[in-house]
């Protein structure tokens, strides 16, 4: 990418009836999802933002969609509902069960980066699938309700957070006891570093708290403003940008951990509240409580403003893989494309 | 805390006993013509029969903060569950939060001020609970949480009173009137109240906190009529008061609060109670706030809640305040009127009070 200075964008701006939940891109069919609170899915050409309409697929009718992700091949998306539905969705319209949990709700959905494996999580259930779809294992064992997931880089361990720590699950059938991390608070989302060496969590208390996995040392991060749940790592795993202040906190995760350094604070503005690096260069994507967008950049601690989606916090935000497209989306559904290479 | 948002969805918490009638009236709310559409979280799905396409089942997970401050607990099921919700809030207009007859209310309570995500999106609007005349008074001695549901609440339904003497009535509303002071009594058989006097309260708008208490400045029903609860100003002499018990009814009879002294068998009887106090010269605004931060800051953990409404010195205003637990809210609203006696009063309702303490930090914050 140019200089900061020089970076120049299109964007395509929608506005939906429904708050966005979570954005995605099926890579392979080159269409962005955009998961709305009503049940649905918008779908958008993210190469031809310029499409005349949006398609939709009523997912999870008479329900709120409440997570969902891209499917591991890569023309699907794949999400879970209060109606206790996981579906997976082909960009072409056809769905299929994956999972059902009658009267819970699907919160939780992720799919390991190497597309191997998926987990949604029920309440205290965490439910283990192939990345056809097949189920390998169920588990139940958590203290409370499940309130993230995470797959380690090569897709072989789940990560699980919940009330008092992080539960690590092996990607297999056989019954197996889970390797608890514990720390007494309420954990919220977890993240893996893709060096696979830390597990972070954002906690009630508005922290973020780390486990460095050669060791389980505690490392514990204060000072947020609110709770920093949106987590989302530069690809050398070097760094991790974290909303959940008035500026990207991104802390330098090289060696023993950030525990004790400072962190790097980017893109001041309203109240970060999602955030997303970017896959090939030291930038990171926020976005804030006004709609603003914003693009900062670690080597020299610049950044830009973007666009305005929406005037409503800014709920999810996403890379295409080759980092040409961003797509974001805001809790009163408003939803955007910026290209990155039509405008420079 | 104070944070007023005109996107904010009222919540009504509904507690009480399992057999004290809650159901009886979580049906009415969603059946009757009110114009209003309810989401209801409630805790015992199978149990319940009703009829709602927005019923989500909770599971009462209560989590400590760990944030050094013991008595600051939140229900992480709630905080989750709002935040589903509100991602169609376009469906509903207000959430009723159903809590099993064990529930602690606080931790309820204090999710809508604790948790930033719950309060810029919902609002506590009033703690209902619904009693039974008949069986309160054998609940409030085996159950610790029969009184705090009492305690916690803006508004009581004393159900089942078809079901008891006038007498066992009075003495059932005197035994609430002791615990909690503030909260508005109702009295039905089926849970036979207007809807309006349940829904859309505001018992937590620093706003509307007079409009709700009409007998909150007025002074207590006389000695020896029900519902008279001794305070500074029932005329005499409160240290010679443990000596000189005569005006407390006997057992049995209207109005009787049972006490220390009534001589029988209280280990599980109420230990909270509310203590009121009042002053009719100005208070000093910094010496009221070190007091009450102070006093919030240590007590806390037993003061459930307490509301009050001041004559600060200096300020035409009044000042309204409330808190729960150790979380507490204050803001200067309407101006004193010219027909208003200037008198501040403030109320706490809490376990193991020391009412004399209480007084005497009071009367410190004379300006």
């Amino acid at each position: 990418m140019p200089e900061a200075t020089q970076i120049g964008f299109r964007a395509y701006l929608w506005q939906f009836k429904s708050g966005v939940v979570a954005v995605a891109a099926a890579e392979q069919a080159g269409v962005a999802g955009f998961g709305l609170g009503d049940g649905s899915i918008a779908l958008r050409p993210f190469d031809d933002p310029q499409a005349p309409s949006t398609r939709r697929l009523i997912v999870h009718a008479d329900a709120a969609l409440l997570c969902m992700a891209a499917g591991p091949d890569g023309s699907s998306f794949i999400s879970g509902g209060d109606d206790g539905r996981l579906i997976l969705s082909t960009v072409e319209g056809e769905a299929s069960e994956l999972a059902a949990v009658p009267r819970k709700w699907i919160e939780q959905v992720v799919v390991a980066d190497n597309g191997s494996a998926i987990a949604y999580s029920a309440g205290k259930r965490v439910g283990l699938l192939s990345s056809a779809g097949q189920q390998i294992a169920i588990f139940e064992d958590h203290p409370s309700t499940v309130s993230g997931l995470a797959f380690n880089p090569k897709g072989k361990r789940l990560a699980v957070s919940h009330y008092g720590g992080v539960s690590l699950w092996w990607v297999k059938a056989e019954a197996q006891q889970p390797k608890r991390l514990n720390w007494k608070s309420s954990h919220l989302t977890v993240t893996w570093s893709p060096d696979g060496k830390f597990i972070m969590t954002a906690t009630q208390e508005n922290e973020m708290h780390g486990w460095r996995l050669s060791d389980a040392a505690d490392m514990r991060m204060s000072g947020y403003p609110a709770k920093p749940k949106s987590f989302s790592w530069s690809r050398d795993g070097r760094w991790l940008a974290t909303s959940g202040a008035e500026v990207v906190v991104v802390w330098d995760c090289k060696g023993k951990g950030p525990m004790g350094s400072k962190p790097e604070e980017l893109s001041q503005g309203e109240l970060v509240t999602a955030v997303a690096f970017h896959p090939r260069h030291g930038l990171v994507a926020s976005g804030h409580a006004d709609g603003q967008l914003k693009l900062g950049r670690i080597a020299d601690n610049s950044s830009i403003d973007l666009e305005r989606v929406g005037t409503a916090p800014i709920t999810a935000l996403h890379w295409t893989a080759d980092g040409r497209y961003l797509l974001a989306g805001g809790e009163e559904g408003a939803a955007g494309i910026l290209d990155f290479e039509a405008g420079s | 805390m104070s944070q007023s948002f005109e996107t904010q969805t009222p919540v009504t918490v509904l507690t009480g006993y399992l057999g004290a009638g809650k159901t009886t009236l979580l049906n009415r709310i969603l059946t009757e013509q009110h114009g209003k559409k309810y989401a209801v979280i409630i805790n015992e799905f199978g149990e319940i029969g009703i009829d709602n396409d927005l019923v989500v089942d909770a599971d009462e997970e209560v989590f400590e903060m760990n944030n050094g401050c013991i008595c600051c607990t939140v229900r992480g099921d709630l905080i989750r569950i709002i935040d589903g919700l509100m991602k169609r809030k376009d469906r509903f207009d207000a959430i009723v939060v159903e809590t099993t007859g064990l529930a602690d209310p606080g931790p309820v309570a204090q999710t809508f001020f604790v948790d930033e995500d719950v309060a810029r999106r919902a609002k506590l609007d009033s703690i209902v609970t619904v009693v039974d005349a008949r069986h309160l008074p054998a609940r409030l001695k085996d159950s610790r949480e029969a009184e705090e549901q009492i305690a916690f609440a803006d508004v009581i339904i004393l159900n089942k009173t078809d079901l008891v003497t006038p007498e066992e009535l009075a003495e059932v509303e005197a035994r609430i009137r002791a615990v909690n002071r503030f909260a508005q009594i109702h009295r039905a058989t089926r849970c036979d109240v207007p809807l309006d006097k349940v829904l859309d309260r505001g018992a937590f708008d620093l706003n509307r906190i007079l409009d709700l208490e009409p007998d909150f400045l007025k002074a207590n029903p006389p000695h020896g009529e029900p519902g008279h609860v001794h305070d500074e100003h029932c005329g005499h002499d409160h240290h010679d008061h443990h000596h000189d018990h005569h005006h407390n009814p006997p057992h049995g009879e209207p109005g009787h609060v049972h006490d220390e002294h009534c001589g029988h068998d209280h280990i599980h009887d109420t230990t909270v109670h509310s203590v009121s106090l009042s002053a009719d010269t100005p208070l000093d605004a910094r010496k009221f706030d070190a007091w009450i931060s102070e006093l919030l800051a240590t007590k806390g953990q037993d003061i459930l809640r307490s509301k009050g409404i001041l004559d600060l010195k200096g300020s035409d205003k009044r000042f309204v305040f409330q808190a729960v637990h150790m979380i507490k809210d204050g803001d200067f609203q309407r101006p004193w009127r010219g027909d208003e006696k200037r008198v501040s009063r403030i109320v706490f309702i809490g376990r193991d009070l020391d009412a004399e303490a209480l007084q005497k930090g009071f009367e410190a914050c004379r300006a």
